[in-house]
């Protein structure tokens, strides 16, 4: 029986395309399945159209693909739009209120594709529902099209609308209505799997505001901004349970002086925006260059320049955030690829943000901040605080004079906390002596720049190796970072076919680079950068960090994510 | 108890002699001590600016921003710790040009800081540039055919954003900014003070001298209600001959912001205390 297959469902902003998506890939997990959702909506609040796309398999996935099995069509122009790309033999569900061009029909019918429509608003008004409850009806009948558990689905709308309608009843015999049109006929025959009991469902950026909880991050400041908001509005509506202060600031220069301020009070802080936003701070992040305090800021990329597609997709900033702030002075970039790295990566970011008192920067882009990944549920207990060199008051009693900006070896030195007795320092944005103090002694300048700078020399020292997928033996390597990891590696299989033709190094510390693996690669393998961006900005980082010049760059910026069965296409011409 | 030697740093002053910044600094000092703070438990703020540069001249924690964040940081601070005395110092060019959004909303938001804006009508430390204080008969080195547009007066738009303490006080008058001072910092809630103070070397109009002749201290008017807001919006705005200082406004039953935050109600600890694991349990299942 086939058990890789995908749905998309689409129709206009505020038909609730996003919220069946998410019963349905709910549902799809309770079953068994693993599953990865994808969204595509416009940057307004009604009309237009959104898009919701399931990819269904056996095995963990975290990408989507271009074309697809099943079309849930909400409105006509999904059908215009998706039609082509429905594979041969898939299936269209839509209601009776559609209009199927005669071209379009006949084209659907030479791909042998079975078209089902459903008398939505009749079993609407039989139920004396209300016109937003179509969408249970679809749900029900799509629910109908893949297996004969039908309690699994209802457990879900209970879960889903309980908590935001009186109606929850109506809806589900609606649902139940529209799972009954079509009895006993497959599309494919899905059986209640074991072992999915311990998986979850999350977006990048849920995980996000989970892990920064979850590492003492007690204030969280940020001016809405897509595809960055989830961060904020995740943390917002969970203070009751995590006493959390999050502050909605009223502009990102705010959002990160208020962060920055309550890091040298002495708490774990942290903002988030998108490119725009992340200018409007960069002064800001040469601040924290100069008075060294601690800091994670996430930037959650969006096609750019200005305000470019704020809803769609692109590893577009990673030049623009390596380089980001006037001056020089230590910053790290993480860029994690699906949500297990998120919640490994996040506790990680502020413990080097603490460790060696700098900027820690965490790139995520619109596919990985909202994307519905499956994972396995993540472990308690693994995370550790480490808050780096902070002297206590009788750390400082024992100090005959206590030196703020010490010079030392490893460039980083001991900090004292707001309201400790013996600790008083200026955290000076002018350059400054030992204890903080402003000087244009150009001797002192050297040395407190090349104290700055030999931070480096430590956090290049615990740069991990990038991780590599695939056969060892390949002789073709793409190298790749961040949230482009799911299609990248999902498309690996495919190419392999059983064979070791290609493999995959892909990179979650993305600046500074760990540069030794990629030059044992370069000697003996083929290169090939895959990028969600025009020019292939990690390939040029890696250029200038090692002369090492991938001259294949795979990129693109359209706005969607590399989908999996087009990088197959592409890379099958390149191994 | 500190005295106010004990808020001395090694560092002299740079400032012009006869600038209005050194009567600022003594009477900030003597305040300070006044109300029984050590530098170990005060932090002040600074922007970047003639003001700022009293930056390592105060033994308290400090933190020097960048030009027109003086606020901003300021109210990071105080969220993360509010046991801390937080004093936000900055220009009248940093706050009420380009930091000017902060000030507005530290104002509404009543974070329980102090700012104090030493209004000199001019860019300092960039040497004389004219600023949204400066006086229309006062051009400065940008303008020098005159200034067109209007200028804003301070205190109004403090008081229309909502803050909760609104006070002026002399650079010349130590005995009134000591005591405008500590009434500022003890107040609970937003607190703003704007110095007038005379920049001797790029503001020629507005000397101590012209001051002297203008300023009268509303302590002295008996009748005076600074818990008025409308006559004290009316007493902010009279500014043709006579200026008014000391309390503008005050509202003393203002609840400042920490204490307005639902999920803190009854928490003991500060923010920086609170830093450690935290356990996912509970909220993993959201996620199943
Ligand atoms: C982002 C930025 N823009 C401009 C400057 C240059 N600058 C330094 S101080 C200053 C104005 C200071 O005026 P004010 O705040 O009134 O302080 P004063 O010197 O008068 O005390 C300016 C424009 C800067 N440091 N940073
Ligand atoms: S320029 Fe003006 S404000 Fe600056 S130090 Fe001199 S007198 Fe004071
Ligand atoms: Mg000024």
């Amino acid at each position: 029986m086939k058990q890789t297959f995908s749905i998309k469902i689409g129709g206009s902003a505020g038909q609730g395309v996003k919220t069946s998506g998410y019963i349905l890939t709910k549902a799809l997990k309770d079953l068994g399945y693993w599953t990865f959702s994808y969204s595509e909506y416009p940057s307004l609040i009604r009309g237009g159209h959104s898009t919701f796309q399931i990819n269904v398999a056996d095995k963990q996935i975290g990408s989507i693909t271009q074309r697809f099995d099943i079309l849930v069509a909400l409105n006509d122009e999904t059908i215009e739009k998706h039609h082509e790309d429905l594979n041969r033999k898939g299936l269209l569900i839509c209601d009776d209120n559609r209009v199927i061009k005669p071209r379009v029909k006949k084209s659907l019918d030479n791909k042998g594709i079975q078209i089902l429509v459903i008398p939505v608003d009749e079993i609407v008004k039989e139920n004396n529902g209300q016109p937003v409850m179509e969408n249970s009806v679809i749900t029900g009948a799509v629910w109908s099209m893949l297996t004969k558990e039908f309690k699994v689905l209802e457990n879900q709308l209970k879960q889903i609308f309980g908590k935001k309608s009186k109606d929850i009843e109506t809806n589900i015999k609606c649902a139940k209505d529209g799972f009954k049109v079509v009895a006993d006929q497959y599309f494919v025959e899905l059986k209640q799997l074991k072992g999915s009991t311990d998986r979850i469902i999350g977006t990048g950026n849920e995980v996000a505001g989970l892990a920064t909880y979850a590492s003492g991050c007690r204030l969280y400041c940020a001016y809405p901004m897509t595809p960055s908001t989830g961060i904020l509005q995740y943390l917002a509506s969970r203070t009751d349970k995590t006493k959390m202060i999050v502050k909605q600031a009223e502009d990102e220069i705010t959002a990160i002086q208020m962060a920055i301020g309550a890091s040298f009070a002495g708490t774990r802080s942290a903002c988030g925006t998108s490119g725009g936003g992340l200018a409007l701070m960069t002064e800001s992040l040469s601040l924290i260059g100069i008075n060294e305090t601690p800091l994670v800021v996430f930037n959650s990329q969006r096609p750019a320049p200005a305000t470019g597609l704020p809803t769609w997709t692109e590893q577009g900033d990673l030049e623009f955030v390596s380089r980001a702030g006037h001056g020089e002075f230590p910053k790290i970039v993480l860029a994690p690829g699906d949500i297990n790295e998120v919640f490994e990566l996040v506790p990680q970011a502020f413990n080097l943000a603490d460790k060696y008192q700098t900027l820690v920067i965490i790139l995520l882009d619109k596919y990985l901040s909202e994307s519905w990944y499956q994972a396995k549920r993540f472990k308690d207990g693994k995370i550790k605080v480490s808050r780096g060199q902070i002297l206590s008051e009788p750390d400082l009693a024992n100090q005959l004079e206590f030196k703020r900006y010490k010079i030392t070896v490893s460039g980083v030195s001991p900090r004292s906390l707001p309201g400790s007795k013996g600790g008083v320092y200026l955290a000076n944005s002018d350059e400054h002596d030992e204890k903080g103090y402003s000087t244009e002694d150009l001797y002192a300048r050297k040395q407190m720049m090349d104290k700055r700078m030999r931070k480096y020399g430590g956090i290049i020292s615990e740069l991990p190796e990038p991780k590599l997928y695939g056969p060892e033996k390949a002789k073709t390597t793409i190298i790749c970072w961040g949230s482009q990891k799911g299609p990248i590696i999902d498309a690996l299989e495919k190419l392999n076919n059983g064979k070791s033709r290609i493999n995959a190094l892909h990179y979650s510390f993305v600046y500074p680079i760990e540069i030794e693996t990629i030059k044992r690669y370069a000697k003996r393998n083929k290169l090939i950068a895959v990028e969600n961006n025009y020019s292939g900005q990690f390939a040029k980082l890696i250029r200038c960090e090692t002369g090492i010049d991938i001259k294949t760059r795979i990129t693109k910026y359209v706005g969607t994510p590399f989908f999996k069965d087009e990088l197959v296409e592409i890379l099958k011409t390149k191994i | 108890m500190a005295q106010l030697e004990d808020f001395n740093t090694t560092v002299t002053p740079t400032w012009c002699p006869g600038c209005g910044n050194y009567g600022i600094w003594n009477s900030l000092k003597q305040a300070l001590s006044e109300m029984e703070l050590e530098p170990y438990n005060t932090v002040l703020t600074y922007d970047i600016g003639c003001s700022g540069n009293m930056a390592d001249k105060v033994n308290t924690y400090g933190f020097k921003s960048l030009h027109g964040r003086t606020v901003a940081a300021a109210m990071g601070i105080k969220i993360a710790n509010p046991e801390l005395t937080v004093i936000a110092i900055g220009g009248d060019g940093g706050v009420m040009e380009e930091g000017v959004n902060h000030l507005m909303w530290a104002a509404r938001s009543n974070y329980n800081i102090t700012v104090l804006m030493h209004n000199n009508q001019t860019f300092g430390l960039t040497t004389g540039q004219p600023t949204v204080t400066t006086e229309e008969g006062n051009p400065g080195k940008t303008a020098p055919l005159g200034i067109v547009e209007n200028n804003i007066v301070p205190a109004q738009l403090a008081l229309i954003s909502n803050a909760s303490f609104v006070a002026k006080t002399f650079a010349g008058n130590p005995k009134q900014m000591v005591k405008v001072m500590k009434s500022a910092v003890e107040h609970k809630g937003f607190s703003f003070v704007e110095f007038l103070q005379p920049c001797i070397t790029f503001n020629k109009l507005n000397t101590f001298q012209w001051f002297q002749e203008r300023v009268f201290d509303l302590a002295e008017r008996k009748n005076y209600d600074a818990s008025d807001w409308k006559r004290a919006f009316e007493t902010a705005s009279d500014v043709e001959k006579k200026i008014a200082t000391g309390i503008i406004y005050q509202d003393k039953k203002s609840i400042p912001y920490s204490q307005r935050l639902v999920q803190r109600k009854g928490e003991k600890k500060t923010l920086v205390e609170e830093v450690k694991e935290y356990s996912i349990i509970q909220m993993i299942r959201e996620f199943e």
